[in-house]
């Protein structure tokens, strides 16, 4: 029972959640490269009747939550925009097995009220399919597992590995606190020569399994630098690391590692310029172009991680997928929603669109998860590394792929260790050492 | 042995001392007076009789027993009541929720086992009690009353009445004829002498009405500034000179 | 040593931080007797203003520091003085700190509502070279943090002297100790009061501007979070010494740097204990700082001028008529939902009985036993997480680990009593208040508690012998079983020994003891029981959900439970039923017609304003403002009748001929 009235003041529970929000995935990686995906935007199929929750003679009834009103001012109503933008597509082109796609519900969780927006979904709504999902908190998750309804989203939360019927933006199985989830992180200190690395992370849930992750990944690797400094226990809303700051400075570290919302890294980093420790900071969780822009100055050099194509591409490097979309999102006036989210809402209606064509005309719930479970490269033209429906719903993917991008003077972003056409560097999953160069790139 | 027997109590509030050694006793079926200007330190005496406050020397004494360390409940069961100079009555309850309260409180009955095992209302013979008391002191059928709708004779009667529900054997009594009529001041004179005669009970009474304390108390304490200035038989004491100087003045 | 001189001097300037809000937290307590939670939202208005004249429009740093802090801040106090605090200036803490909290949600919204939820990022600072470093040996400081420790030093030393040495700072205090006295001597107690709050206001926007720069973006969120780790300095300084909140302030800045340097972060208990460090001080301070021990509510000595205060209860004896008809128009009720509900509607109805079980808690402990409990969310995540791990881990049926964890949460509770008990009003609920954000910090992310690493622990539904629980409508029929017996169970306990007792020690504490009644026991008693009524409810909820998640207990969130109960009547259990519909009902319909979810917390905060002049709740004033105004048209029609001057005073009819309260009071009671 989320209750809406406090969202406001959720703040311990709740910015938490997200300190360390989009930086626990990275396991979204592939099994193989051959891309296998179909392009989706052609509606298509004979109809035939379809007696299945949400669906009528000329709609497919779907809809999602997501935090538009949120503490964090974080935009995540653009995942609407996302699946709008895809499912006008689809129906500008004639439909899906002769009906209209339509988003017939789009709530406002506040943050803390998933699980009725759950029921609300699933009783009120009468929808086949729940997407997008673009929430802090995923409460209620249970449910929907339970009735095994199709759910797509911007995955940030553990409720993704409950059944096989989530299909989140990167994966469903996050194992922020695994050793071998932040190779890339310690791949990049060696890059730069860093011998001593220092992870910070706030004391709560998702921030310090990112912390733990990282240190494990330190302390157990081999040919890693030598962890000088940690501190998994950072007050939040606390404003100081002036401690924390000499401490690495005394230690001679030369690469941080931090799993902190953007207050926290705001406070790192000018804590660091003030004592005047000038080396590079990964942030998994800083891929927000206008905070950046308003605060990179202090965060010049940082390295970002994300788990899709950076749109920061030279054009002519920008796969297929990503240059559709961010079209399509121009064309419908949503330039604003070109980001993560608007991306996680435009790969959530790819994927459903994906699962009704494989589960055919006389489609049902359990057709669309079946097929999409069978699909082993999910990229969605370039835009992803490539998901292995397959497994990654319990467990990592053999390839844990990302890219990189560092700031640049005055906040602006450029890809980092990529290679013309391979945005992704990719490390295998279980490995027990970090390697000279990555395992794979794509 | 005394019912009451109070030696050499001292209390200072931050470097004043507002009682400086006082002694007194009661006896049983004796109503004794205690006297004094305002400021005197009647009240804090009292208080630091029934427990509310802590003296910084002295001892009390009930019944032989040593009671000076012990919490003002305790003392209650003992069989110490008391009433209030200014009223403290239980707003929301009426008259006789008053009572059975106190009924409950000395028997030490009751609690949240017997309230959800449907033991919590008032019995028969609880009600027969309260009632019995009621007619006592005058309020027989003021007891479905709220007390916010009750004169304020009628409230320092509702003050003795659960003050008698616990069956004391010592009551203290802080002015319990102040703002009250001339009908009222009689009528609670009358009860303070029956109470003496029927049930035995010590009283200890602070009081302005010199009328009413001639008319009661057999001997008298007084108190200024926080000493005691005389005691003995009430008229001994009336007569002194110092007292009417310091307190009586031209009342008498 | 050296080692501990270093904490010192990084310490310093991390103190003035907390000082900045603890000394504003403390400035409206001196000046109003306010517990000013919203005091971070006060900031934030001024940050937003500031931010939007000197961001947004590019104005210079002056003008935009005029009006951000000289004029904003001292407007905002004189409205929430005018419109709010004067009406509750003689009112009693809990009705000023459900103000305070009203305030707290009301006021960010309605600033977003100008200022957009847009993120604003990189706050500027009011210092005219922002990132210039001071070296000063081995340490560094930017410009915007010097400016703030001077103006932090400045402002104790300040407000000393005012407080000290004029004639307004003695008069302010004066207020709040007794309005009736210094209005007796002359002063206007409604100007000054006023001016506490300008002043105090004039510190809140200070502070907001000065503080924005700590923080990536401006958002009133992290200005309360900041207030709240600083409760401990406030308290250090009893709530009203400027000079000692200051010195808690940096001890507290010194501790966390201390705490930094030293202590381990490598398990899930360690990295819960430094979070908890301010939480942790605030409640040993609460028990054993000399100033706040056995420091039950300063009395007003001219309290006793006031007419006795009115009786809030319903007459708890009702006839047994109505009260049958009550109870058959319950069972209907039930019947009729569980006939007509849909499968939306009902889940909703489920769990508005379970939030029903829980504010019923709160109902016993601030309802009937007057204490302010602002833990009862820890106590619910108490059932809920021993349900959840017996089940897990001992696979024991649900309904006997639902009952176990009743059990335990009424342990919790009266062991917590125990020490605090003690306390009376504003430090009651402080204490309370630190021992959820322990809860919160240290023993919720347990692996035996809340989960820990792993996510929410999966809660089966109930089966009694043959009869599964898991579809809804069914699990509905239990829901309202359990939650009859919950009222039943507040009803005889209120109407028994405990609640005649309490409502005793509330009445008159002095008396009460005078009687024989032991408080510490009755109170311990009044907690526990509330407590295991929290529990039960955590306990349901888990069922219900599926999942027992620390998210769904955390302690900011009992906070609001009591304010909601408390504003719509917590003294019935009426209020507590309306307070649980009102919670799930209210949002959902917000939702359908709608409007943004922003807008629950203006209705909601503003709601709650009402508590100050309708004590007795929003149920119980509405059910009494209805019997009023039948009466009053029964009353003129007889007057029509009758053709006669004189009103029927007999009807009880509002008292046009200026009755005094306490015939008025009698009345009320008549009408029951």
């Amino acid at each position: 029972m989320r209750t809406r009235f406090i969202g406001l003041l959720m703040v311990f529970a709740v910015i938490t959640t997200a300190a360390c929000g989009n930086s626990d995935d990275d396991d979204a990686a592939d099994s193989g490269s051959s891309d296998s995906s179909a392009p989706a935007e052609t509606g298509d199929g004979e109809k035939v009747p379809v007696d299945q929750p949400g669906v009528t003679d000329d709609t497919i009834r779907v809809g999602g939550f997501a935090s538009v009103t949120n503490i964090l001012n974080g935009p995540y109503g653009s995942a609407f925009d996302g699946v709008d933008a895809y499912f006008d597509r689809v129906n500008d082109a004639g439909g899906m097995y002769g009906r209209k796609l339509e988003l017939v519900a789009r709530h406002d969780d506040a943050m803390g009220a998933s699980q009725q927006k759950i029921n609300e979904l699933l009783t009120r709504d009468n929808v086949f399919a729940v997407l997008p999902v673009a929430t802090l908190l995923f409460n209620g998750a249970q449910r929907l597992a339970d009735e095994r309804v199709p759910t797509f989203g911007w995955n940030i939360q553990k409720e993704w590995a409950l059944g096989d019927n989530f299909f989140g933006d990167k994966g469903s199985y996050l194992c922020t606190d695994c050793a071998d989830t932040f190779q890339v992180a310690i791949w990049m200190a060696n890059q730069v020569d860093a011998k001593q690395m220092a992870v910070t992370a706030y004391s709560v849930d998702q921030s310090r399994e990112c912390g733990e992750g990282l240190v494990k990944g330190i302390k157990t690797m081999d040919n890693t630098p030598e962890l000088a400094f940690q501190d998994l226990s950072i007050e939040f809303g606390v404003r100081d690391l002036s401690t924390q700051v000499k401490r690495m400075k005394d230690k001679g570290v030369d690469f941080v590692a931090t799993c902190m919302d953007q207050n926290g890294v705001v406070t790192l980093a000018n804590e660091m310029r003030k004592q005047g420790l000038a080396v590079p900071m990964f942030l998994p969780n800083a891929y927000d172009q206008k905070f950046l822009a308003k605060q990179g100055d202090v965060l010049e050099g940082s390295f970002v991680l994300i788990e899709f194509t950076p749109f920061e591409l030279p054009k002519d490097e920008k796969p297929k997928g990503l240059l559709e979309f961010e079209q399509t999102m121009k064309d419908a006036g949503k330039e604003d929603s070109i980001n993560e989210i608007g991306l996680a809402g435009w790969l959530s209606a790819d994927m459903f669109v994906k699962g009704l064509q494989g589960a055919g005309p006389n489609f049902t719930r359990d057709k669309v998860i079946e097929s999409l479970n069978k699909i082993k490269d999910y990229t969605a033209d370039g835009i992803l590394p490539g998901i292995d429906w397959s497994i990654e719903h319990k467990k990592a993917a053999p390839l844990l792929c990302n890219a990189i991008v560092q700031v640049e003077e005055g906040g602006k972003l450029k890809p980092a260790f990529t290679e013309p056409g391979k945005p992704f560097i990719c490390f295998k999953s279980g490995a027990t050492a970090i390697p000279e160069e990555p395992a794979a790139r794509k | 042995m005394s019912l009451l027997e109070v030696t050499g109590i001292v209390k200072r509030f931050a470097g004043i001392t507002a009682l400086n050694g006082i002694g007194l006793d009661v006896e049983p079926a004796e109503i004794v007076g205690l006297i004094g200007p305002n400021g005197a330190g009647k009240t804090t005496l009292f208080n630091c009789l029934c427990g509310l406050l802590h003296p910084d020397g002295g001892k009390v004494a009930f019944d032989g027993v040593d009671i000076t360390g012990l919490p003002v409940h305790r003392r209650a069961r003992l069989g110490i009541g008391r009433t209030f100079q200014r009223m403290e009555l239980f707003p929301g309850m009426t008259v006789l929720d008053h009572l059975l309260v106190a009924d409950r409180a000395r028997r030490g009955e009751g609690g949240l086992i017997a309230d959800l095992s449907l033991q919590g209302r008032a019995r028969p013979d609880e009600l027969e009690r309260a009632r019995a008391t009621l007619a006592q002191v005058g309020l027989e059928g003021d007891g479905d009353r709220y007390v916010e709708a009750m004169t304020l004779g009628r409230g320092r009667l509702v003050e003795l009445a659960r003050a008698l529900m616990t069956q004391p054997r010592l009551l203290f009594l802080d002015e319990p004829s102040s703002g009250l009529d001339r009908d009222e001041t009689a009528r609670m004179t009358d009860v303070l002498e029956q109470l003496r005669e029927e049930r035995g009970l010590g009283i200890l009474l602070v009081e302005h009405d010199v009328e009413m304390v001639d008319r009661v108390t057999s001997r008298v304490y007084v108190l200024d500034q926080g000493t005691l200035i005389a005691s003995g038989p009430t008229a001994e004491v009336f007569a002194d000179a110092r007292v009417r100087e310091a307190y009586l003045g031209d009342l008498v | 040593m050296s080692e501990f001189v270093s904490y010192v001097i990084e310490g310093i300037p991390y103190g003035c931080v907390f000082a900045l809000v603890a000394i504003g937290l403390v400035l409206t307590y001196k000046t109003s007797g306010v517990f000013n939670l919203a005091f971070g939202a006060q900031a934030f208005v001024s940050a937003a203003i500031y931010y939007d004249t000197r961001s947004r429009n590019e104005w210079g740093i002056l003008p935009a520091f005029l009006v951000a802090v000289v004029v904003a801040g001292p407007v905002v106090g004189l409205v929430l003085d005018r419109l709010v605090f004067r009406f509750l200036r003689t009112a009693p803490p809990i009705a000023k700190l459900v103000a305070s909290l009203g305030l707290l949600v009301a006021i960010p919204e309605l600033v977003r509502l100008w200022f957009g939820t847009n993120p604003a990022y990189n706050p500027p600072s009011i210092a005219p070279d922002h990132d210039r470093i001071y070296t000063f040996g081995d340490y560094e400081l930017y410009q915007y943090e010097l400016i703030s420790v001077v103006v932090t030093v400045l402002v104790v030393l300040g407000l000393t002297a005012l407080f000290r040495y004029t004639a307004i700072g003695l008069r302010m205090r004066a207020v709040v100790e007794s309005p009736r006295m210094t209005e007796l001597n002359g002063i206007n107690a409604d100007w000054v009061g006023s001016l506490g709050w300008i002043l105090s206001s004039l510190f809140a926007g200070l502070a907001g501007v000065l503080l924005a720069p700590l923080f990536a973006q401006i958002r009133a969120e992290d200005y309360t979070l900041l207030l709240v780790a600083a409760l401990a300095a406030a308290a250090f300084g009893k709530l009203t010494n400027i000079g000692l909140t200051f010195l808690g302030a940096i001890i507290l800045g010194i501790a966390q740097q201390v705490a930094a340097g030293t202590l381990p972060t490598d398990s899930i208990l360690a990295t819960g204990l430094r979070p908890s460090l301010p939480f942790v001080m605030l409640f040993l301070l609460l028990l054993f700082w000399p100033g706040l021990r056995n420091q039950r509510e300063a009395q007003d000595p001219l309290a006793g001028v006031d007419p006795p205060p009115r009786a809030l209860d319903v007459a708890p004896s009702r006839g047994r008529t109505t009260r049958l008809v009550t109870v058959v128009a319950a069972v209907v009720a039930v019947v009729v939902g569980y006939a007509v509900l849909d499968a939306f509607w009902m889940h909703l109805v489920i769990q508005a009985m379970i939030m029903a079980v829980i504010f019923l808690s709160i109902t016993v402990i601030t309802g009937m036993g007057g204490m302010i409990s602002l833990s009862q969310a820890s106590f619910a995540a108490v059932g809920a997480f021993t349900t959840a791990q017996l089940v897990e881990r001992f696979d024991v049926p649900v309904l006997l680990t639902i009952l176990a964890g009743t059990v335990l949460a009424g342990i919790v509770g009266a062991i917590l009593a125990l020490p605090i008990l003690r306390l009376g009003g504003i430090y009651l609920a402080l204490a309370t208040l630190a021992f959820g954000l322990m809860f919160d910090n240290i023993v919720a992310p347990l692996d035996w508690a809340g989960g820990g690493n792993y996510g929410a622990l999966t809660v089966p539904r109930p089966e009694i012998g043959p009869i599964d629980l898991g579809e809804d409508p069914d699990f509905y029929l239990f829901t309202a079983v359990v939650l009859g017996l919950v009222v039943l169970a507040a009803l005889l306990v209120r109407s028994g020994t405990v609640g005649r007792f309490l409502d005793a020690l509330r009445g008159s504490e002095a008396a009460a003891t005078s009687l024989g009644i032991n408080p510490a026991r009755i109170r311990v008693t009044a907690f526990g029981l509330s407590a295991a009524i929290a529990g039960l409810g955590g306990g349901l909820l888990a069922t219900f959900n599926g999942s027992a998640q620390p998210s769904d207990f955390i302690s900011t969130l009992g906070l609001f439970w009591v304010v909601i109960v408390v504003t719509m009547g917590d003294r019935t259990v009426l209020g507590a039923l309306a307070a649980a519909a009102g919670f799930v009902l209210v949002p959902q319909w917000l939702s359908d017609w709608d409007f943004a979810p922003g807008w629950q917390y203006i209705l909601f905060g503003l709601a709650s304003l009402t508590f100050a002049r309708h004590p007795e709740g929003i149920v119980e004033w509405t059910k009494r403002s209805l019997v009023r105004g039948v009466e009053t048209v029964e009353a003129l029609r007889a007057l029509r009748a009758a053709r006669a001057p004189a009103p029927a005073t007999a009807t009880g009819a509002p008292a046009a001929t200026g009755a005094d309260v306490a015939s008025d009071a009698m009345a009320g009671k008549g009408e029951r």
